[in-house]
């Protein structure tokens, strides 16, 4: 199967500046080495905790962070490439995770939805703008009258409606949701993530779905990547990744994720410590420090990322191949 | 241990009044954990502070009700005599622990601080006490962790700093507001695993205020659901999983993402603004089961069974049934 994004061995660094002359001291490691591709009307789920890297590589593909190596590529033509002549406002939005800060509270929502309508030359009157938002506002649930308002007139549900307006406004092919649902409350998620849904059939829509909520990933994404420490490491399908978790790491997300049963009594797997920093540089596989099954080659040699079921992509020494 | 009766708290603002927290009754019992849910903007927090007499005053004041605890309504005692019981036999983790913790001291003199002001002790064995409670919470090298700012910690160690403090006067009551909701799942793992060994070596009772539920159904052994400003619902954690009796209830259960179904459940519309709210019960424009009762007024509590509480005209069983049905499994 083609894939419509293809990330391969990407790389993002920061460099730590510290003191008078702005030396560099260290780099951190945001994304270190991550490769992953998402195919046509496919949902790809990031999961990992936070400072992990999920929103570095958002931004990375969305073109608002150079790499430091490594490539992109949206249909085999690297976003990257100076000449390319790709206009990728067009192909990937992002809706964004804090409705309250994502939209400008000095423009109408028409301004908003339609900004971009009009920098691309989609509609040419302000009567073609006025008509094309309210058709999106209505898509997204919203009452088409609302066109005149400002987004302080909105709850926090109806801004994140308007924010996927605004992403849906160019009928883009992939949309980097970045957090989308964390912060509304639970009763208004699931409104949300059923718009999402729709949306997805109706427009065949990709989507890179970054979240650090397991259960929520696993509704919507019929793939899920896990990351820890700026490195993929699980990939799979999340009926695989959840019926048999490989890499200890998505086993103790698992475990540690509550659940809204009172009868099932499960015994959670409590990691020792906090994500280290990644810049810290140390041997072997970024995770031995708080695993609780590592063994002494852990700390030494970084295991290789290999499909060891089918699809199913982990990299740990413990894992045992096909 | 502490009955809440009829409490009410009511901001007043320039949006008008505000029932932050409307007719409360809710007791925590001796050793017990009691969860209290419900969405943003409900009332969770305004009823703790209200507990602790923190409502910043204006906007808001208790206009009414009463807080027994240990024979003493709350509301009625002395400054004074308040400082004996708050902070001392009732104490409250807060949600963000950066910014519950004064940044321009060290944490090891901030919980010493708590210590000489609660108990009296001399410094040096205040220290000792503080070293004691860190490695209590498990923060690994208490001495050197003693002289760090709180910028030095991480968010979860942090939060082990706040629940050192809470847990340092001994009290009788431990509030928890959401104190794992700005943490890593697996760090949120680690901070109840925490709290579940605090509780059983302190022997306190606890009020665990969030909005997870599974949350709730891994640590309450009782639960209160709250919707704008009301308790709905008050039962026993299984019992209110295994039969909700408020739509409300039942409706945030099945929202939540369950295995083998592929989509969500949603409720329609939004929690109302406090400022705004509906005649009748506050709920009826999202209920499902809404009669013209609902329109008109607000239901009273009743009692369904022995710990069944609910406040609803039309409730998913009928509160008769569900008594006998209780009866007949006795």
């Amino acid at each position: 199967m083609k894939n419509l994004l293809e990330a391969k061995n990407l790389r993002k660094y920061f460099p730590i500046e510290r003191g008078f002359w702005r030396k560099t001291k260290a780099m951190l490691k945001a994304v270190d080495g991550v490769s992953f591709s998402i195919g046509f009307k496919e949902a790809l789920g990031l999961v990992g905790e936070s400072g992990c890297g999920k929103t570095t590589i958002g931004r990375l593909i969305l073109k608002l962070l150079e790499p430091t190596s490594g490539a992109v590529f949206l249909e085999n033509e690297d976003i990257f490439k100076k000449t390319t002549n790709l206009n990728l406002a067009e192909e990937i939005q992002i809706i964004f995770q804090d409705p309250f800060s994502s939209l400008n509270p000095r423009l109408t929502i028409e301004e908003i939805v339609g900004e971009s309508l009009i920098f691309h030359k989609r509609v040419r009157t302000r009567q073609e703008k006025r008509k094309a938002v309210g058709e999106l506002l209505q898509k997204v649930g919203l009452n088409s009258s609302f066109i005149g308002r400002y987004p302080h007139q909105f709850s926090g549900g109806e801004r994140q409606r308007i924010g996927i307006a605004r992403a849906l406004a160019l009928r883009p092919r992939l949309i980097i949701a970045d957090e989308p649902v964390s912060s509304l409350d639970v009763s208004i998620q699931a409104q949300i993530f059923n718009l999402m849904k729709d949306l997805q059939e109706e427009y065949n829509l990709a989507f890179l779905f970054i979240a650090h909520n397991l259960e929520i990933v696993r509704l919507f994404c019929k793939r899920v990547a896990v990351m820890y420490l700026g490195k993929i490491v699980e990939i799979a399908s999340s009926d695989s990744l959840f019926q048999e978790p490989l890499h200890p790491y998505t086993q103790a997300l698992i475990s540690a994720t509550p659940v809204a049963d009172p009868t099932v009594k499960k015994k959670r797997i409590v990691l020792k410590g906090e994500v280290s920093h990644s810049i810290e540089s140390f041997s072997g596989c970024p995770f031995h420090p708080r695993c609780f099954k590592a063994i002494p080659l852990c700390s030494k040699v970084i295991p290789s990322f290999e499909e060891k079921r089918d699809g199913h992509w982990v990299s740990c020494h413990l894992v045992n191949g096909k | 241990m502490l009955k809440i009766e009829n409490l009410s708290t009511y901001l007043y603002t320039e949006d008008g009044l505000l029932k932050a927290v409307d007719k409360v009754n809710l007791e925590i019992r001796q050793g017990e954990t009691l969860g209290l849910v419900g969405e943003s903007g409900c009332g969770k927090s305004m009823t703790a502070l209200s507990i602790m007499r923190l409502i910043p005053t204006p906007p808001g004041r208790i206009t009414c009700g009463k807080i027994f605890f240990d024979g003493k309504n709350l509301l009625d005692l002395e400054e004074k005599e308040l400082r004996q019981i708050r902070g001392k036999r009732i104490s409250i983790v807060f949600q963000e622990p950066a910014t519950s913790l004064n940044p321009v001291w060290k944490i090891g003199d901030q919980i010493q601080e708590s210590i000489m002001t609660h108990q009296k002790k001399t410094k040096p064995a205040a220290k000792k006490e503080v070293l004691h409670l860190l490695n209590l919470v498990g923060i690994s090298f208490p001495e050197e962790r003693f002289n760090d700012y709180p910028h030095q910690l991480s968010g979860g160690m942090r939060q082990r700093v706040m629940l050192a403090m809470a847990i340092s006067s001994k009290p009788d009551i431990l509030i928890a507001d959401e104190p794992t909701t700005a943490l890593d799942v697996t760090i949120q793992a680690q901070i109840l695993d925490l709290l579940i060994d605090l509780k059983k070596r302190m022997n306190m009772s606890v009020l665990f205020i969030t909005h997870d539920f599974g949350i709730i159904a891994e640590m309450a052994d009782r639960v209160a659901v709250m919707y704008a400003g009301r308790i709905v619902e008050i039962a026993k954690t299984e019992e209110l999983f295994r039969q909700p009796l408020h739509p409300y209830t039942k409706a945030l259960l099945d929202v939540l993402p369950k295995e083998n179904i592929k989509s969500f459940k949603s409720i329609p519309g939004e929690v109302p603004h406090l400022a705004d709210l509906p005649s009748g019960c506050y709920f009826h424009p999202r209920c499902k089961k809404t009669l013209d009762i609902c329109r008109r007024e607000f239901p009273k509590m009743e009692k369904s069974d022995k710990d069944h509480w609910v406040s609803c005209w039309n409730p998913n069983i009928s509160i008769k049934e569900s008594y006998s049905n209780w009866r007949n499994k006795r």
